[in-house]
């Protein structure tokens, strides 16, 4: 049975590999299921932070995103 | 592909199959890891060319997780078998399978990442709902040691410091000592966390420094 475009829309973005930020108010911010494009965007919000960085390296080593 | 594990896993394919035989009330991904039907249905030859593939394309490791992928033991072997040779792979487990499960696990992956997240059977039993977790974990992070590289994770809970964090220490450094830890201070309050009291928040500085102190007063070898 075909789905109606935006349950199939959501069961799509389900299906998607997703990362997950918390932002405390304090301004310390906590994530998972960290890709290599999110830990880019991690690394530049703290570029101090050696450990992000290296992981935002990794992105060097894959040749491009998988697709699904 | 991930690389929020320990890096020199990474970068990683990443498997992870829903459903979990804990309870932990400060699951990061409960909704997923709590329900063994979540997700879509497991073709193991197709997910084995996925992974093949992404080795190709630069993926160090091959990583199946859960929730717990003990649960899925029989899909996770037909996999590994499907695999090539040359294919490191990582199991990322709670370390709370049965003997019988790590029989059957017995020289099919190179690493295995595991758990070791109370350190008394009170706090288990309270914060996931299991019993005799101290001698099952400690038993098979033992048989996983003798048989695999092994590196043992504990995510550091607010308020647990004295009562999980330091025995779970000074059981590594004298049983295990030189293996690999991950002292993991991220916690955030997820899914029911908010069922206990000391849950409801982050780890504070204070915490931080005094586990590191411990890790190193303990000469944990410790890796990020």
């Amino acid at each position: 049975m075909k789905q109606p475009a935006n349950q199939s829309q959501s069961a799509s973005l389900r299906e998607e590999a997703a990362s997950e930020i918390l932002i405390l108010s304090g301004g310390k911010i906590f994530a998972h299921n960290i890709t290599p494009a999110m830990a880019r965007v991690l690394s530049q919000l703290n570029p101090t932070d050696a450990a992000m960085r290296q992981r935002a390296e990794q992105q060097n080593l894959i040749q491009h995103e998988l697709p699904n | 592909m991930e690389v929020s594990d320990e890096l020199e896993l990474m970068p990683t394919f990443s498997i992870a199959l829903s459903g979990c035989d804990l309870r932990c009330d400060f699951c990061i991904t409960g909704a997923e890891s709590w329900n063994a039907r979540a997700g879509r249905g497991f073709a193991a030859d197709a997910m084995a060319a996925r992974a093949e593939a992404a080795m190709q394309k630069g993926a160090r490791t091959i990583m199946v997780l859960g929730g717990e992928p003990t649960i899925h033991l029989p899909a996770a072997l037909e996999l590994v078998s499907l695999l090539p040779q040359s294919a490191k792979l990582v199991w990322k487990t709670n370390a709370h399978g049965s003997a019988q499960a790590r029989e059957l696990l017995d020289g099919m992956f190179n690493v295995w990442l595991a758990d070791f997240k109370f350190g008394n059977d009170d706090c288990a039993q309270r914060l996931a709902k299991v019993s005799d977790y101290i001698r099952v974990t400690q038993e098979n992070l033992l048989w996983a040691d003798a048989h695999t590289e092994l590196i043992v994770r504990h995510l550091l809970m607010p308020g647990h410091g004295e009562c999980c964090w330091r025995p779970v220490a000074t059981w590594l450094a004298e049983n295990l000592p030189g293996v690999k830890v991950n002292l993991r201070t991220g916690f955030w309050p997820a899914w029911h966390a908010r069922r206990h009291n000391e849950l409801q928040k982050a780890i504070t500085v204070a915490e931080n420094d005094a586990a590191c102190k411990l890790a190193h007063q303990l000469r944990l070898n410790l890796i990020a």
